[in-house]
């Protein structure tokens, strides 16, 4: 299953890219801005705002779905079937009412990605799998990501590397870039605020390094999270102790895609205001720039 | 470059400019034209105007302000518009009273100009250029140029122009060497022949004007000694010295410094437009044969600081952004901010002797490009020429400038003109010498003749809905060619049949454009000759044939249509929606495009069109190909036609497509009910070949390979395509390679034919419309070419913030 496929994406990766989304995630961020793509199944997203209020489309679709007194829709989702979700796909006329999630044929992803091979060529691009999690679907990215070697075009992974080594194994001989998340290296916070493992995290994070891929390790800078110098110093010791990591990227946190958590009807319990803290994060390439293991020439960009 | 360094008589003189908001209209040219027209009525046309322009030149006002290095002034006053009267009185008489209100293209008109202009006009009602067009047009062309669906008025109310002179050969042999070659022609012309006898009235045309425009560089090499004389400052007193010696130089010789060279230029640009109002009068590669002299004076000799050729430049564009012309009212709209699309080229590729072809940047490329970066006017409409082995460092300066936000320096490429133009039958030398001229159309500089763009425009969108309803066109409510087949009566059995009615309507409306191209073409030749533009231009001399005679080496034209993503979105949403996959019944559709989606069940229709049918622009073949083949009736009859001058001496003769919509999109859109792609009547239709606003949705990629698909190598005439990008999609150097990534691929594979960006965020263009007065200079994109926002009617703004904005 995946949500989207993004082209043009010029902060991923090398050159021009396209994205491809896939869903479903092995951890629960608190912070995440894609929450559509959490579920491995197909989401329903709803927006009040493009509703119209003469429609009564979805309604003929399902029960599901009801309209208020005060003119609300409101949506029973725990009674939205996959047999429903099939119905909405194509009923809402506003595009209030979207199913996020597509069954994903690989030769379709494929066709689809290579129409913007001539840029990839042009500006050494190529393809990135992101979600979710793709390494939830180890066989899809494997197969995808070998046709595009195969077209003489480079792959880059985002990943937050909790899945188990097999599934990285799988993919590891076609994928170039390594784009792994690293978040925090206190296992009991991680599992606060992630609800995942970080113990499978760094053992992946250590079996990866003896493959020779690039590997860049990127860090979302969460409030209350991991926002301290100590907790940004330690993430750097993590990836200096990694031979093949010399590529750090501090993501500073922001709220843009926060509407979707409406959409979708789930809470939201992380910050509501975006990371400002520009001297913590100067801090940290400082100290990465100056650290006695720095030989190994880390360099850390800062992105907002 | 430092792009943000402008000396300060520039600033000065460009703000001077740019507040000007409601410019006068000059009389002087209208007044001694119908003078010398009345007293010599007995003599042939040509040589009427020629006399015209002579007098008009030794006597009207000239002037030299704002502490300019390059003189020459259009109009009496700064920025004033002339009046042509042999072209139209029409709009005049009846708009001149009320000039100074209209939205965005006001002009203050003094009681004594009115008084001038109601003087003049009776004399030449009936003989005009409009009115001869009127009495040569059929009652069907007059109904279907009142419908509106076909527009030519920009065509019979001013000369055609659209072109680039010969100025490397002004520069190589000066006046006098034209004059010497004009005499040449004129000594073995045998009065005994007829054919000679019409030959010689052109030839001496040309001298008696070649002679006049030596007399007026003469006037303001005087003008200048005497304001050296009384000016205080040391310093002017002597840069004014400087320009009094460089025009009596060049008035007889050819120019031997970098000063004179550009000086020369101007004097030849401001006649054109002094001789006729035609627009897009453009420069051609000005790097080029302007380089042996800024090489000379600023490499070599060092006699030029690069400063000062920049100060230069920048006194030679601000002349430009003097020269002015007024419209009608309704004519306004398609050109919206009364841009004189004034181009200059640079880039590209020389050819040598031995066939290899190199890149042509050189120190002068960059130093005009910086120039306009610095200056970021409307004038001139600066494009360069790309080619694979364009220098990336050049590239990357051009999207610094692009940065800047006005829209500048647009792209076109090289390698689809030049092969395009060779299988076509121009010359290989000739080919590699291509420039854009106006916005975004091409030819070879001095060698052929008008209008490579501008001709008759064709609304698209309206002949799309009559083709759905049995010929009516859904505006006026008149059926020009009946058919049986509506929407509204649901008897199309299948969507092709909603395929052959377009194709039939199509082919109707072209054959009838043409017609009318015909006439005006006609009229245009017995009436308006241009002598001193015809003078410019291989091998008129030679032929004794002005440009519209068949002077010219090339000839081909092309019209221009509007609409085209609407008709493709709209074929789209038919295919789909109501044949494919039935979920709009015929007359549904019919019903709610003429209640123009009305009552909530219209407004719930028109999301369906908008959101369940591929769009123009999102890389979809099945809409992709339908635009094609929409698109191909419409080149397909096109090709077989010819225009006036075929068979009379040019290479070509013929037409071809073009969708350089400048703004026509506003107005034509204007008069457009709502259509199938879920657009409501009177918005806007897309510009040029761009998606229509806010469809694109995938971002540039997805967009180029839309564009792509189109027949490019069939559309001439110029294949527009206008993006949108925010500050933020340039910010990092990272980002800007990614773009000259982006722009490579699109010109190396896709072979794409032009494209240009806007980078202004949303929130300043709005900001700019609520507060005109702080945003005077910002200069932005409007279809081929760029305008001062703050010009722009209400709705053209409108138009402008719409337009989907890329987020990089
Ligand atoms: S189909 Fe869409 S617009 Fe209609 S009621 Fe449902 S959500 Fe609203």
């Amino acid at each position: 299953m995946y949500f989207n496929i993004q082209r043009y994406s010029t902060h991923d990766g090398d050159g021009i890219r396209s994205i491809l989304f896939l869903k479903g995630c092995s951890l629960a961020c608190s912070w995440c801005q894609n929450p559509e793509s959490r579920s491995a199944k197909r989401s329903l997203l709803f927006d009040q705002r493009l509703c119209v209020k003469e429609c009564n489309a979805c309604q003929k679709e399902t029960g599901a779905i009801t309209r208020s007194s005060q003119d609300e829709i409101v949506i029973n989702r725990t009674a939205i079937t996959e047999h429903t979700l099939d119905r909405l796909e194509t009923s809402c006329p506003t595009q209030a009412l979207t199913v996020c999630g597509e069954k994903a044929y690989e030769d379709d992803l494929c066709d689809a990605l290579l129409r913007d091979k001539p840029f990839y060529i042009e500006s050494n691009g190529g393809v990135t799998f992101s979600g979710g999690e793709p390494l939830m679907q180890p066989e899809l990215v494997a197969n995808v990501a070998a046709r595009m070697h195969q077209e003489g075009i480079n792959t880059a992974i985002e990943t937050c590397m909790h899945a188990p080594w097999k599934n990285i194994e799988q993919v590891l001989p076609f994928v170039d870039c390594w784009l792994t998340d690293l978040k925090h290296t206190d296992p009991q916070k991680f599992q606060d605020w992630t609800k995942g493992s970080f113990a499978r995290i760094k053992s992946n994070f250590q079996q990866l390094a003896k493959h020779g891929k690039r590997i860049v390790i990127r860090v979302p800078v969460v409030p209350g999270f991991n926002d301290t110098e100590k907790e940004l110093y330690e993430i750097i010791d993590f990836a200096l102790s990694l031979e093949t990591c010399s590529e750090i990227h501090l993501l500073p946190y922001h709220t843009l895609g926060m509407n979707k958590y409406n959409l979708l009807d789930m809470p939201y319990h992380c910050s509501d205001k975006p990371l400002n803290n520009p001297d913590l994060l100067a801090n940290a390439q400082r100290y990465a720039e100056n650290h006695p293991l720095s030989a190994q020439k880390l360099t850390v960009t800062i992105r907002g | 470059m430092n792009l943000n360094y402008l000396a300060k008589r520039i600033i000065d003189h460009k703000h001077q400019l740019i507040n000007i908001l409601t410019p006068s209209v000059c009389t002087e040219r209208a007044q001694t034209y119908t003078k010398v027209y009345q007293e010599n009525e007995h003599k042939p046309v040509v040589v009427q105007r020629a006399l015209a322009l002579q007098e008009h030149l030794r006597t009207r006002t000239i002037w030299i302000k704002h502490d300019e290095l390059i003189i020459g002034n259009q109009a009496s006053k700064v920025r004033a518009a002339p009046i042509f009267p042999e072209y139209t009185v029409r709009w005049l008489e009846a708009e001149i009273d009320d000039l100074a209100d209209r939205p965005g293209a006001g002009f203050a008109v003094s009681e004594e100009d009115k008084e001038n202009i109601h003087k003049l006009t009776p004399y030449w009602r009936g003989k005009t250029v409009q009115d001869r067009c009127y009495g040569l047009f059929t009652d069907e062309q007059q109904e279907l140029l009142a419908s509106t669906i076909i527009k030519a008025e920009g065509n019979m109310t001013s000369g055609d122009a659209h072109l680039a002179v010969d100025n490397e050969k002004i520069l190589r042999i000066g006046l006098n060497g034209l004059i010497d070659e004009v005499r040449g022609h004129r000594a073995k012309i045998d009065l005994a022949d007829f054919e000679d006898l019409k030959r010689e009235q052109f030839l001496k045309s040309v001298e008696i004007v070649l002679l006049a425009v030596q007399q007026h560089i003469v006037r303001y090499a005087e003008l200048a000694e005497k304001m050296a004389t009384q000016e205080t400052r040391e310093e002017r007193s002597q840069e004014l010295q400087t320009i009094a010696t460089n025009c009596r130089l060049i008035v007889f010789n050819k120019p031997e410094s970098f000063w004179q060279a550009l000086q020369l230029c101007y004097f030849v640009q401001l006649v054109l437009q002094i001789e006729s109002n035609g627009h897009s009068v453009s420069f051609g590669r000005m790097d080029q044969y302007l380089h042996r002299f800024y090489k000379q004076d600023v490499k070599t000799d060092k006699t030029l600081s690069r400063e000062f050729a920049l100060e230069l430049l920048q006194s030679c564009w601000l002349k430009l952004l003097e020269v002015n012309k007024i419209r009608s009212g309704a004519h306004s709209k398609a050109s919206a901010g009364s841009p004189l699309y004034q181009n200059v080229t640079i880039g590209g590729q020389n050819l040598a002797a031995d066939g290899t072809a190199s890149d042509a940047v050189n120190s002068l490329s960059w130093a005009i490009l910086e120039s306009c970066g610095q200056l970021r006017s409307t004038q001139p409409n600066l494009s360069v020429r790309y080619h694979q082995g364009l220098n990336q460092e050049f590239l990357m300066a051009c999207i610094d400038v692009i940065k800047c936000g006005f829209g500048m320096p647009a792209f076109n490429n090289d390698q689809i003109v030049i092969p395009e133009f060779i299988k076509l039958g121009v010359e290989k030398h000739d080919a590699y010498n291509y420039s854009a001229i106006g916005c975004i159309e091409t030819a070879v500089p001095g060698k052929w003749g008008y209008r490579c763009t501008g001709m008759s425009f064709i609304n698209f969108a309206r002949i799309l809905l009559a083709s759905l309803d049995e010929g009516r066109d859904a505006t006026s409510g008149k059926v020009f060619l009946a058919s049986d087949k509506s929407l509204a009566k649901g008897n199309f059995k299948h969507f092709d049949e909603i395929m052959t009615a377009w194709s039939e309507q199509i082919r109707y409306f072209t054959r009838k454009s043409i017609e009318i191209d015909c006439v005006v073409d006609s009229v245009l030749e017995q009436q308006v000759q241009d002598i001193f533009c015809s003078s410019l231009v291989d091998d008129c001399l030679s032929r004794g044939k002005t440009a519209k005679e068949g002077g010219a080496k090339y000839d081909w034209v092309s019209g221009l249509q509007v609409g085209i993503a609407n008709l493709g979105n709209s074929l789209s949403a038919i295919k789909h929606l109501v044949f494919d996959q039935p979920q709009i019944t015929q007359p549904e559709l019919a019903q709610a495009l003429a209640s123009n989606y009305a009552t909530s069940e219209g407004e719930l229709l028109r999301q369906r069109l908008l959101n369940f049918a591929p769009k123009y622009g999102n890389d979809d073949d099945s809409v992709d190909q339908l635009i094609t083949l929409a698109y191909n009736a419409y080149i397909d009859e096109l090709a077989k036609f010819h225009n006036t001058r075929f068979g009379r001496g040019p290479i070509g003769g013929e037409y071809y497509a073009g969708t350089s919509s400048i703004s026509a999109n506003v107005p034509f859109g204007a008069a457009t009910m709502a259509t199938p792609d879920g657009r409501k009547a009177g918005t806007p239709l897309a510009e040029g070949a761009s998606p229509s606003s806010g469809s694109d949705t995938l971002g540039p990629t997805a967009v180029y390979n839309s564009v792509a698909k189109m027949p490019v190598n069939k559309i001439l005439g110029g294949v527009l395509l206008n993006q949108k990008l925010t500050p933020a999609a340039v910010e990092s150097e990272g980002d800007m390679v990614k773009l000259s990534m982006l722009i490579r691929t699109f010109f190396n594979h896709h072979k794409g034919w032009h494209v240009q960006y806007n980078i202004v965020s949303r929130d300043t263009l709005l900001a700019a419309k609520a507060n005109p007065e702080s945003y005077r200079d910002l200069v932005v994109r409007v279809a081929g070419y760029s305008a001062f926002f703050t010009a722009l009617s209400p709705d053209a703004q409108d138009d402008i913030i719409a337009r989907t904005e890329h987020n990089l």
